[in-house]
């Protein structure tokens, strides 16, 4: 025994070092992961003269909150952050509505076809979205719908998303099957079975679908881009990118813009990544 | 008619919601009528109803945000149609395919560029992300810290603020990135790599260039320039030597979710596998050559097969990065900005519709080749 416990010792300390060296590049990492929200939060405190000082301010000498005040004094920012709000919300709550019928339909009732509607669905998820952009983009003109919020809000409530589909489907198929029987025996019909077993049990993946849709359509650019027009229109991000373009002199502005768009995200992602990370072990897909 | 627009916004919803049920209802009826004539048993009337009802939302959006666009954009692609023009589509055959890929130099660009993202820059993700994972999969305090900040990218990369960040951190002069550098020259010993990584990017870059300019002109330029001098720094945003470096640079910065991915694979590794080859006396890095690697094929299929899909679409780094930029897009711009270019800045409907096919088609067949040659490298009869 005595021999043996000698290399186990120095096969612990030779580990402790491993682990401290793995500590280090990891930290490192980090440190570089991290370097764009770190600057622009740090940034977007700053006088104009230190945003690009030379060495690199890290923090400012006197915080400049009123950076924050003076971007709504440039673009009308409040009117962007409600239309964001509200094309974020209406997108949102059709996609988890449309998304769990479509879903508890797909994994749990038995339809002549449904393989073959399963199937379809599955490849539109590898259809590039930018196939089907021009034609959608002419139906709303003929629909007079550019520059409206419609574009961004009704395909939602028609469960287009298929990822979203998917991760009911994949959720409800691990539920047990006898529930929903107990159920129809007792003369409950299938409405009631969805409202009153189904969606309670399933309020982790709903709560996953809504992060996921929530940080979608919060950051959506190329679609607001294309079908919103006017600047009463634009969400949050068109007016960032606009900001970029007009004050191109006061960069610590576009710092704080940044910020402020972030910041919910940031929050989001600390307060629900458990429904971040059940979303891509269901589906596999990575929130892309 | 000025009526409140959050309003009407709400009524359109409201009207939709309506819609999906009236059509819900007449989908699942029909379905009801059909199994019905089929003579089923009341049972099974009554699933078929069931089934359509709910499954209805899907069916009728497939049908007018999926079928009917890719069927017009299809007709569209085989005519001359411009919305300025305010003529009907002309049918022209394969005109704007035949143009496209034998005549525009702008799409062969673009085709390039796309090609060199994802031949250099999706290998390069992947690399990093399996790196973290191995790293992470050592079972370390703080773990979860870790992995939840390296994801963190991901999330933060769909943001516009975040990429226009990146675009002033690239910045050459004042940029952060490039005053990292310089402090590096600092460092003895670094200065020799630094300038030594310069020198291959440039000469590599500007050998593909010259396949796309057709003139390898400007590649001698940089090889009689000779080795960069100490101080050089990389022209991120400024030179087309560097514009795809940086969008690749993005890439890797967003590499969190195939890190994930990685992860799961490596803890679905059997640990007695490892132990038994411990002991055999198998080194850590024979371990995983032999070992870990093989078994983590599938997860590195998926990662490949996902990002390639991804990568041949990237549209937004590169439009946050150079639209204002003219001199340098025609060294990043990919087939999607392109696409985005033709059909909604110039309104050339039909072409736009055939670049779509055509990046469609693409896609598809990198796809079905991944598919194809999977048995020849993936692993599945491990597990």
């Amino acid at each position: 025994m005595s021999e043996m416990s000698q290399p186990l010792v120095r096969h612990k300390t030779v580990q402790k070092i491993h682990l401290t060296v793995v500590q280090i590049v990891l930290t490192l990492f980090l440190i570089t992961f991290l370097l764009p929200a770190i600057w622009m939060v740090s940034s977007s405190l700053k006088a104009s003269t230190e945003v690009f000082a030379h060495p690199i301010v890290w923090i400012p000498e006197r915080p400049q909150w009123n950076n924050y005040a003076r971007i709504f004094e440039i673009l009308p920012f409040g009117r962007f952050l409600w239309n964001t709000i509200l094309v974020t919300g209406l997108a949102v709550l059709g996609t988890v509505i449309s998304s769990v019928m479509v879903g508890y339909s797909f994994a749990r009732l038995n339809w002549p076809g449904k393989n073959l509607f399963f199937g379809l669905m599955i490849s539109t998820m590898f259809l590039p979205e930018i196939v089907t952009l021009i034609p959608r983009f002419m139906i709303f003109r003929e629909l007079k719908w550019i520059d409206t919020f419609y574009p961004l809000i009704v395909p939602h409530w028609f469960a287009v998303n298929a990822v979203y589909i998917f991760l009911v489907n994949q959720f409800l198929r691990g539920l047990p099957i006898e529930l929903e029987e107990a159920a129809l025996i007792d003369g409950a019909n299938r409405f009631q079975i969805l409202t009153q077993i189904i969606i309670p049990l399933s309020k982790p993946v709903i709560a996953s679908i809504t992060v996921f849709a929530l940080l979608q359509h919060y950051n959506a650019f190329i679609e607001p881009l294309i079908f919103l027009r006017s600047m009463d229109n634009w969400t949050m991000a068109l007016g960032i990118r606009a900001l970029n373009d007009t004050n191109v002199q006061n960069w610590e502005l576009v710092f704080a813009a940044g910020t402020m768009m972030v910041a919910p995200v940031l929050l989001l992602f600390i307060f629900a990544q458990r429904y971040f990370v059940q979303g891509i072990a269901l589906t596999g897909f990575g929130g892309r | 008619m000025p009526q409140n627009p959050y309003l009407n916004v709400l009524l359109t919803a409201l009207l939709t919601v309506v819609f999906i049920l009236v059509s819900s209802i007449l989908l699942a009826s029909l379905a009801w009528l059909l199994a019905r004539l089929f003579r089923q048993t009341a049972r099974e009337q009554q699933n078929a109803f069931a089934g359509y009802l709910f499954a209805a939302p899907w069916i009728t959006g497939f049908l007018i945000f999926v079928l009917v666009p890719l069927g017009f954009s299809l007709y569209w692609s085989f005519t001359d149609y411009r919305v300025t023009a305010s003529a009907p589509p002309q049918w022209v055959g394969l005109e704007n395919y035949r143009q496209l890929l034998l005549a525009d130099d702008g799409f062969r660009a673009s085709l390039l560029n796309t090609l060199y993202l994802t031949v250099l820059g999706l290998p390069l993700q992947m690399v990093v992300a399996l790196l973290l994972a191995v790293l992470l999969n050592q079972k370390m305090r703080g773990e979860r810290v870790f992995r939840m900040a390296f994801y963190l990218p991901v999330i933060l990369g769909f943001n516009t603020a975040v990429l226009l960040i990146w675009r002033l951190m690239l910045n050459t002069g004042t940029g952060i990135i490039n005053q990292l550098w310089r402090a590096a020259y600092q460092i003895p010993g670094v200065s020799e790599l630094l300038r030594g990584i310069i020198y291959v990017q440039e000469v590599s870059a500007a050998f593909f260039l010259g396949l796309n300019n057709r003139s390898f002109n400007l590649m001698y330029k940089v090889i009689e320039a000779g080795f960069p001098e100490v101080n050089r720094v990389p022209l991120w945003v400024q030179s087309p030597l560097w514009s795809k470096m940086s969008v690749i640079l993005l890439m890797v910065w967003g590499c969190g979710a195939m890190m994930l991915i990685f992860i799961a694979g490596l803890n679905n590794i059997p640990k007695e596998l490892h132990e038994a080859a411990e002991v055999d006396g198998a080194s850590p890095a024979q371990r995983f050559w032999k070992i870990t690697l093989p078994l983590l094929t599938p997860y590195i299929f998926y990662n490949l097969v996902v990002g390639m899909i991804s990568t041949l679409q990237i549209f937004e780094p590169i439009f946050v990065l150079y639209r204002d930029n003219q001199p340098l897009l025609s060294s990043a711009i990919s087939m999607v900005y392109y696409l985005w270019q033709k059909s909604f800045s110039h309104f050339e409907i039909g072409y736009g519709a055939a670049i779509s096919w055509v990046i469609l088609v693409i896609i598809l067949s990198v796809t079905l080749v991944q598919f194809a040659l999977q048995n020849r490298w993936v692993h599945y009869d491990i597990y």
